[in-house]
């Protein structure tokens, strides 16, 4: 399990330095490297500081947060189906966040964007629970899913239907679609602090997640309160998420295919499995994120798209999976 | 001193009441058989002991009102093994095991020379060190619940509380379960266990609670509860019952006049 982690870590590390390393302006190694630690030249280093080095660390923490989000998510509700975007809680983060834009709110205030995401994702995390209830079977939380889904899309093209003019509602579509491009240092502190507090919330539920495993009865008689752990994954991840989608769109199925691939290589524990998805999360989201870059450069292919492309099929397997076992 | 001692406990869900004015001890050293037909409400008197579902009526445990111990000392005094024998994720059986030391430890730290023997000695008295590394998804119905009661026993609990362990069991696994449960009662602890197989029940119980309609149609050594004409009452069936060298043997036969 060590060996797991140490290249989980060492991909990384290369993924972050890959993220560094490519984009439009042509810039060697040797300046990259230079410019970023204050070296080079002038628009090199505007190049790195401005728009690459905040491009990375958004892609590391926003894959981080889907991927803990998903291992939380999974882990609580017994399900391996479950994903922040499969059970509508990116979605009804992106409604809130389009809320913010459409009011103007994230002009005036800047902090209203991130915090009308998480008042989204919180409202949508809590409908889940209160729709599938507990130990939910996997097709009752799936419809859940799909309905809260259903909701905040028809809320959100509600908005972009009524948007004042068409330009607004493009930029509002591109933005849904989910991507890294022109993301700046800003972005970064605007969303990071809650990232990281809710990874920091989510991780107080490990132990609890770990008893869930034989159930909640049990949980409860080993000493555990699953109330507790249930409160801290709904404020954990409604707080990562939303601030995640705020700043980066709705990146669909990371949560889901993150810790399904890390699951048996941790040994199945949920509290090893948080910081693995977490970390792996980060690795997926950067190596998408530079794939898009340097698929179609002159295109922008948005980061969700990819993920949606990739993980869709995925998804599709899995319930084919989950099928037969529960024959 | 009496480890559990339960007074007057009801349970109702909606108009129904499911339990009605329960009283029952469980002595140190004693195992106590809970009987009845499905239905009956043995799951729910287990799991409002537990705390699990909420009743009226006091809850001892050691003397102490159980809802006022805090879970984790709970947790010490009381284990449980459910009927239901689902693991949501293919960890380990020493990882399953282990968690029966979660009461124990204060977080996630590595375990102590304490939880490592107390998970070896558990996986030796079920007999699974040899499945140890196999991801519990992977076991056999036997096995599974071999596991999960290992996990019950690593919690090093005065009390355990378990629902239908010898179903889907074979006889051979089934006296295996039942002689680790005298064991256990040979040192000390005790065990509180629902049980449908009349002939288990009569071999290897100390006491007997015969339930019936919510409440308790009998109570006592299993040759007092276990007789024809109760047997024929409670369940509805005819029963062959001799003392013999073995101990008491119970045979359920013919379907009677129902109750």
């Amino acid at each position: 399990m060590r060996a797991v982690f140490a290249l989980l870590i060492i991909a990384l590390v290369v993924a972050f330095a890959g993220s560094l390393l490519v984009g439009p302006a042509a810039l060697d190694i040797g300046a990259s490297l230079s410019a970023l630690f204050g070296g080079g030249t002038e628009p090199a280093r505007i190049v790195m500081w401005e728009i690459r080095l905040p491009r990375a660390i958004l892609g590391a923490s926003v894959g981080a947060t889907l991927g803990i989000a998903g291992a939380a998510l999974q882990g609580y509700l017994r399900n391996p189906l479950a994903d922040p975007g499969v059970l509508g809680i990116s979605a009804s983060a992106s409604f809130g966040a389009v809320l913010a834009f459409y009011f103007g709110a994230a002009a005036v205030a800047p902090l209203a964007l991130p915090l009308s995401a998480m008042a989204g994702a919180a409202g949508a995390a809590m409908l889940v629970r209160l729709l599938a209830g507990r130990d939910a079977g996997t097709l009752t939380l799936i419809l859940a899913g799909v309905a809260i889904s259903s909701l905040a899309s028809a809320l959100t093209t509600l908005a972009l239907n009524l948007a004042p003019n068409p330009f607004a509602a493009l930029e509002i579509l591109f933005w849904m679609l989910g991507s890294l491009t022109d993301r700046s240092m800003a972005h970064v502190w605007l969303a990071l602090p809650f990232m990281m507090l809710g990874w920091l919330l989510m991780a107080m539920s490990a132990r609890t997640l770990n008893a869930l495993t034989l159930g909640e009865d049990v949980a409860a008689t080993l000493g555990e309160s699953p109330k507790r752990a249930q409160l801290l994954i709904i404020a954990g991840a409604s707080i990562a998420v939303g601030a995640a989608t705020a700043v980066a769109g709705a990146i669909a199925f990371v949560g889901l295919v993150v810790p399904h691939l890390l699951r048996r290589l941790v040994g199945g524990r949920p509290s090893a499995l948080l910081p693995a998805s977490a970390l792996g999360g980060a690795v997926l989201v950067l190596l998408a994120d530079i794939a898009v870059r340097l698929i179609a450069p002159e295109r922008d292919i948005k980061l969700g798209v990819l993920t949606a492309l990739i993980g869709a099929p995925f998804f599709l397997r899995l319930v084919l999976e989950t099928r037969r076992e529960s024959q | 001193m009496t480890l559990l001692h339960v007074r007057n406990l009801s349970v109702s869900r909606g108009p129904r009441q499911v339990l009605d004015r329960i009283t029952a001890t469980v002595e140190p050293g004693e195992v106590v058989g809970v009987l009845g037909p499905n239905g009956v409400g043995k799951t729910t008197l287990l799991a409002s002991i537990l705390g699990l579902v909420p009743s009226s009526g006091t809850i001892e445990l050691m003397g102490r009102p159980a809802g006022l111990i805090p879970a984790k000392e709970r947790a010490r005094l009381v284990s449980y093994l459910p009927q239901a024998r689902d693991a949501a994720w293919p960890m380990t059986a020493e990882m399953i095991v282990a968690l029966g030391r979660l009461p124990h430890g204060t977080g996630l730290r590595a375990p102590t020379r304490a939880d490592s023997d107390a998970v070896e000695r558990a996986m030796q008295a079920t007999d699974v060190t040899h499945l140890r590394s196999r991801p519990i998804s992977q076991l056999s119905g036997g096995e599974k619940t071999r596991v999960l009661l290992a996990r019950t026993l690593a919690q090093d609990a005065a009390l355990i509380v378990a629902d239908e362990p010898a179903s889907g069991l074979d006889p051979a696994q089934q006296i295996t379960v039942l002689r680790l449960f005298r064991q256990l009662a040979a040192s000390g602890r005790s065990v509180l266990l629902s049980l449908h197989e009349l002939h288990l029940a009569a071999m290897w119980c100390d006491r007997l609670l015969l339930l019936s309609h919510g409440s308790i149609a009998a109570e006592g050594a299993p040759a007092d509860v276990l007789t024809a004409e109760r047997i024929a009452e409670v369940y509805g069936c005819s029963a062959h019952v001799t003392e013999s060298p073995e101990g008491l043997i119970v045979v359920p036969l013919e379907q009677s006049a129902r109750r």
